[in-house]
């Protein structure tokens, strides 16, 4: 037979008594885990020494605002674009055929080494020598060679990545307003036209200067 | 006559194929599992088409495959250039609007649409640069920041057109378009009508629309950026070669989340429409409330106490120790402790008086594995029948007039019978605020179908603004008017008589029962029109299907049994049974109310209401239970209170029952609780029943156990635990079987699968029910056979009678209680939409007291003008069994002398001070809604109801998101049209 009441009366909680039994729990985790913590205490000392746990609480506290500083910073500095081009640049990277370019390294290579012997003969070649040369099958498919090289410069990007069997990346771009299909053909045909003029150009200048560069 | 084709015949991505004639092309692409993007589509809102992702080629045009619906001889195409450039147009607009941060943003949880949609279409860089939108609209429970909106219009069109709350619109003049509440552009979320039903946060496919629990939470590192939030955008934006490596580093990010975020399933403990959904947590704290299309009950829909209303688990509140009475204080104790004076003073008391001077209340509440070892631990450890539930408060009646009729104490069909309904009518019931899921059908058939909609109530609540009728009967004449409507119907011969013939019995006795029941007879009983019943029983005769919902308006009336089975002859006699879209659909209330009741804790039934008096019956459980078992039924709750006063009860023990304050006459039955020799509550916090108790014990409430609920569609569904409970509680289950052994028993259930294991053995009902077929969202309606099956839509076969007959079942008119002359307030009483019943768990969450602080009673503007009343003006209300004092809100919901009192307080505002222990003659549910007061005026006080309450807001009706205003904008053009002007162009140059 009761009254009603909401007067509530706490457990009282043995301070003393939950503290000894903490205390013990504790004391035993100790013991049990000696070595590890006298590891972890000696990392700590080392790198309480080197000021890492105060940079690191520092770090801590005023991550917000250090972050941001350094975000700013990143921004105001144009260091972003320095860190996409990295980024760019490690794309790029993937997409270097590497085992070729050892082929082509190695002919260069050769091509160093000969023209390094050739500087250090006493009597040099001239005209003879150089009409002997044209005839020389390593000289015409070298040259063979370096035209397929400057012919290359020739392609348009998409026809490359077509050629590579590289996909292109989806961008949400709109496609830009296109002229009439015939002066875009003419256009092409002019445009393919400037591409040999422009390669056979790079090319024969590409020998004379290298001619030129290992006469001296 | 041509016939309707199933099929047609298409080429698709050039092969033929053949596909149901009903579909869009993105219903069948789905279904083929071929990718085409789409944003702003979602299965449960149908097209939308703001988005245009969707685009394919149909018979050579560029189509939104959304809205685009097949015919034979279409040719589809969902890939080729010219598709592959319009869904990139579309896309880069959309990213044009929300800037990709992904990996600092709490959406990248796996579920981003915006970000799916880019990894899918590899998506490197975007042309668009996103522009800044607004500032970001800030409400309690969820956040709006336009910066990130898409303008999918998603959140409107579920406002509009599900929820029907029509508060959302998107404000398409604007330079920069964006989501505006209330039509304003500048009204805050919590200042309009929004009624935090959490719709637009559930559908919008990415963090526009958020859950403010969710902000700083979800990610590693969303939480650590504040100030530096900016500038870190602002250098991943700078240094992103492209969204290839940005999605790989979100989604690595995203992975990790998944060990700290937990998505546990479960069923809502607020009301009974059920609904269920995930709750996503980390450690207790709780994130957000996520809503499955899968849901059975509610599908993507939750209300404001189901989505944000959690907050009393981890409530300080919460009780954490077992609490005895040493004189006039609790001592906080040791389960030993309680467990051991409980046991002690219960045998004494059986020894020294017999078992049924104990009494025991269950919970609907608690789940149904509580309730069966409730039930179990009363008539098998006591020996006493002495066992009731809260549904005796308010379903008693409702589950009387069906059991009288048709057989079966549960709702006909399901939710979706309700929506497919050509008519619904509803009676005494405020559905849009007690139980809001399922108004959500109601409203959203009446505005996208035509559906009719009538109202009967006393006052002008939500549904009854939008019913096409509503009908404002005297208060408790009902009966009359249903009476009144069926003779009309089969005065004039347009009953059913081929279904009457066929499956119902006693039509004649029936027929003249009525007699009395002419129009002129119910026009002079219920102040309605001869016209308008007319109206009533034209709109049935007319309809092809009818369902009648009912709750408390209904059942809370001295004749509330044989009202709600006049409900149920009106649809007997029209063929409203046995087919879907038709049938009696009592509301049930608590989330279990209906479980509580099939798990026996009633007086006179066991599980799945069979009888006690029913020897065979009682033999099988007999048997089971290896226990002899009383045959006499034993006192309902309301008969429990009477018994302690005449002393013949002496013990009661409640269990999640805030009897105190929910009870009637609430004077009379603290006086009884003060008698009791020995009370033992169980419950979660410290209630006002509990101020009585000599022992209280903590429970856990439904996050932190496993179990089942039965919702008002009779559906099972299974919780899982999410939280382990709170350190000193236990879940109800575990608390029954420990007191059970401690007396000697030995119960040694592990999991409550096992308990309904037991059920499934003893209950025909649940014979077929198993926690594996109950695994996830899975569900089963009750009657379950042993096979498994179950009964989403009853009486197909038969009518739970041995005949298979239904029955009409002639019913009279019992006057309400009539008061003196000075008591001439009539006080109707009720739910909130915001807070669950007196409040024990809502009021613990700031965002739930912040909409509405304090309980108030809305009188008419006739009565304000004639008494002096204001906002705020601090009345006392005072009947024959006592008084309550609060502050008044003057409303045009109410009329005349009729006011309303919502349930929602536990102090001097509880309704229950003034009922009376009046009750329904055939289940003792206590009168309430018969209740009559005097007012008297004591002073002027501020308005109880904050002005941002959403009812004050302004509602924005509108079909959908109206994207033809967006297509009307100058700076808009079909990114399929743009495609096709760059074609012809092309072409055209190149033919010059």
């Amino acid at each position: 037979m009761a009254k009603a009441t909401t007067k509530i009366k706490y457990m009282e909680v043995d301070k003393e008594k939950a503290h000894a039994e903490s205390l013990k729990e504790l004391e035993t985790l100790l013991i049990e885990n000696k070595d590890l913590i006298e590891k972890s205490i000696e990392v700590l000392r080392l790198l309480d020494e080197h000021e890492v746990l105060n940079l690191t609480r520092a770090g801590l506290n005023k991550s917000d605002k250090a972050l941001t500083r350094v975000l700013n910073a990143l921004i105001d500095n144009d260091i972003t674009s320095s860190i996409q081009n990295v980024l760019l640049m490690t794309e790029i990277i993937g997409k270097l055929d590497i085992e070729n370019v050892e082929k082509t390294v190695l002919k260069v290579n050769q091509g160093v080494i000969d023209a390094s012997l050739y500087e250090e003969k006493s009597k040099k070649d001239g005209w003879l020598g150089l009409l002997k040369v044209l005839n020389d099958p390593h000289f015409i498919e070298g040259s063979n060679t370096l035209l397929s090289f400057v012919k290359a410069f020739g392609y348009t990007t998409d026809e490359l990545k077509e050629k590579q069997n590289i996909k292109s990346k989806v961008n949400t771009f709109s496609p830009k307003p296109s002229t009439s299909k015939q002066s875009e053909s003419t256009n092409n045909q002019l445009s393919s036209n400037k591409k040999w003029i422009a390669a056979t150009t790079i090319g024969l200048s590409t020998l004379v200067t290298a001619a030129y560069v290992f006469k001296k | 006559m041509d016939q309707v084709k199933d099929t047609v015949k298409i080429t698709l991505n050039n092969r033929p194929v053949e596909v149901p004639s009903n579909a869009s092309v993105l219903d069948y692409l789905r279904f083929k599992g071929i990718e085409v993007p789409s944003l702003c589509y979602h299965e449960s809102l149908g097209p939308i088409e703001t988005c245009d992702t969707c685009i394919v080629e149909v018979n050579g045009e560029l189509v939104r495959s959304c809205s685009t619906k097949l015919n034979d001889g279409d040719v589809v195409k969902t890939g080729g250039s010219e598709v592959v450039e319009a869904q990139l147009i579309a896309l880069d607009r959309v990213l044009g609007n929300h800037e990709l941060y992904c990996t600092v943003c709490d959406f990248n949880n796996g579920n981003c649409e915006i970000h799916n949609t880019v990894q899918e279409m590899k998506i490197d860089a975007q042309d668009s640069l996103h522009r800044e939108k607004g500032e970001v609209n800030r409400g309690k429970f969820y956040r709006y920041d336009p910066d990130q909106c898409i303008l999918c219009g998603r959140c409107v069109e579920a406002c509009q057109n599900v929820q029907v709350n029509e508060t959302l619109l998107i404000d398409w003049t604007l330079d920069r378009p964006r989501v505006i509440w209330d039509g304003d552009s500048d009204i805050n979320i919590d200042e309009s009508s929004c009624v935090n039903c959490g719709h637009c946060s559930t559908v919008c496919p990415c963090n526009a629309m958020m859950e403010v629990n969710m902000e700083g939470e979800a990610g590693f590192l969303t939480g650590m950026l504040q100030d530096s939030f900016r500038p870190a955008v602002e250098v991943t934006k700078a240094v992103e070669t492209g969204y290839g490596p940005l999605m790989a580093i979100s989604d690595t990010e995203s992975i990790l989340r998944e060990d700290r975020i937990k998505k546990t399933k479960t069923v809502c403990t607020y009301c009974g429409v059920g609904c269920s959904f995930d709750v996503w947590t980390k450690g207790r704290d709780i994130l957000k409330i996520e809503p499955q299309k899968d849901a059975p009950a509610n599908g993507i829909s939750t209300c404001v106490k189901g989505k944000f209303g959690w907050d009393f688990v981890n409530s300080e509140e919460r009780l954490t120790k077992p609490l005895i009475r040493k004189g006039d204080e609790f001592v906080e104790s040791t389960w030993e402790e309680a467990y051991d004076l409980i046991t002690s003073k219960f045998k004494e008391k059986v020894e020294e008086k017999g078992p049924d001077a104990l009494g025991f209340i269950s919970s609907s509440k608690c789940t149904n594995e509580d309730a069966y070892l409730m039930q179990k631990f009363a008539r098998s450890v006591i020996g006493t029948n002495n066992v009731d539930n809260c549904s005796r408060y308010c379903q008693s009646p409702a589950t009387m007039g069906l059991w009288r009729t048709v057989g079966y104490g549960g709702d006909s069909g399901g939710i979706e019978d309700i929506e497919k309904a050509d008519l619904k009518i509803c009676i005494g019931t405020n559905t849009a605020e007690a139980h809001p899921v399922i108004a959500t059908r109601i409203k959203s058939s009446q505005k996208l179908d035509g559906k009719k909609v009538i109202v009967s109530d006393l006052r002008k609540h939500e549904l009854a603004e939008r019913a096409d009728l509503f009908i404002r009967p005297n208060p408790g004449s009902d009966l009359v008017w249903l009476n009144a409507v069926t003779k009309y119907i089969i005065d004039n011969d347009k009953h059913d008589k081929a279904f009457i013939d066929e499956f119902v019995l006693d039509f004649d006795k029936f027929k003249e029962s009525l007699e009395k029941f002419t129009l002129e007879y119910a026009e002079e009983h219920t102040g309605l029109s001869k016209e308008t019943m007319i109206e009533i029983a034209e709109s049935i005769i007319e309809a092809d299907t009818t369902a009648v919902m009912w709750a408390m308006g209904i059942t809370q009336h001295s004749g509330g049994s044989d009202a709600s089975t006049a409900i149920s002859n009106l649809l007997l006699a029209t063929g409203n049974y046995r087919k879907p879209g038709a049938g009696s659909y009592p509301l049930r209330g608590h989330n279990n109310v209906q479980g509580a009741s099939d798990m026996g804790s009633m007086p006179d039934r066991f599980t799945g209401y069979q009888k006690v008096t029913d020897e065979a019956v009682r033999e099988k459980f007999s048997k089971y239970w290896n226990k002899d078992l009383s045959g006499t039924p034993g006192l309902n709750n309301h008969g429990m209170v009477d018994a302690i006063h005449d002393g013949e009860l002496d013990m009661l023990y409640i269990k999640g029952e805030d009897m105190g304050l929910v009870d009637a006459n609430i004077n009379y039955v603290r006086a009884a609780f003060e008698k009791l020799d020995f009370f033992v509550v169980q419950d979660i916090f410290f209630s006002k029943t509990a101020e009585y108790a000599d022992v209280i014990l903590p429970a856990s409430p439904s996050l932190e156990k496993d179990g089942t609920f039965v919702n008002t569609e009779r559906r099972i569904q299974r919780l899982y635990k999410v939280f382990e409970p709170l350190e000193g509680t236990k879940p109800d289950w575990e608390i029954i079987q420990e007191l059970a052994n401690h007396m000697g028993e030995d119960w040694n259930y592990n999991h409550p699968s096992e308990i309904m294991d037991e059920i499934a053995k003893l209950t025909p009902i649940f014979s077929g029910v198993s926690y594996d077929l109950l695994e996830g969202y899975n569900s089963l309606q009750w009657p379950v056979f042993e096979d498994g099956t179950d009964s989403p839509l009853l009486f197909t076969e038969r009518f739970n009678f041995d005949d298979g007959m239904a029955r009409f079942f002639p019913v009279d008119w019992t006057k309400p209680l009539e008061f003196e002359e000075e008591y001439d307030i009539h006080v109707n009483n009720g739910r909130l939409l915001e807070h669950f019943h007196e409040g024990n768990m809502t009021y613990q969450s700031e965002g739930l007291t912040h909409e509405t602080p304090e309980v108030f009673l809305e009188v008419s503007h006739e009565l304000a003008e004639e008494r002096g009343l204001k906002d705020g003006t601090l009345v006392r209300l005072q009947s024959p069994y006592g008084k309550v004092e609060l502050k008044t809100i003057v409303t045009d919901r109410v009329f005349g002398k009729e006011v309303y009192l919502p349930m929602n307080d536990q102090g001097d505002g509880a309704i229950n001070l003034l009922t009376s222990s009046y009750a329904d003659k055939d289940t003792d549910t206590p009168a309430y809604k018969e209740v009559s007061a005097k007012m008297s005026v004591l002073g002027q006080e501020d308005s109880p109801l904050p002005k941002h309450n959403f009812r004050y807001g302004n509602r924005q009706p509108q079909m959908g998101v109206n994207v033809e205003a967006k297509w009307a904008r100058d700076d808009y053009t079909f990114p399929g049209d743009l495609v096709k002007e760059r074609k012809v162009k092309q072409n055209g140059e190149s033919n010059n």
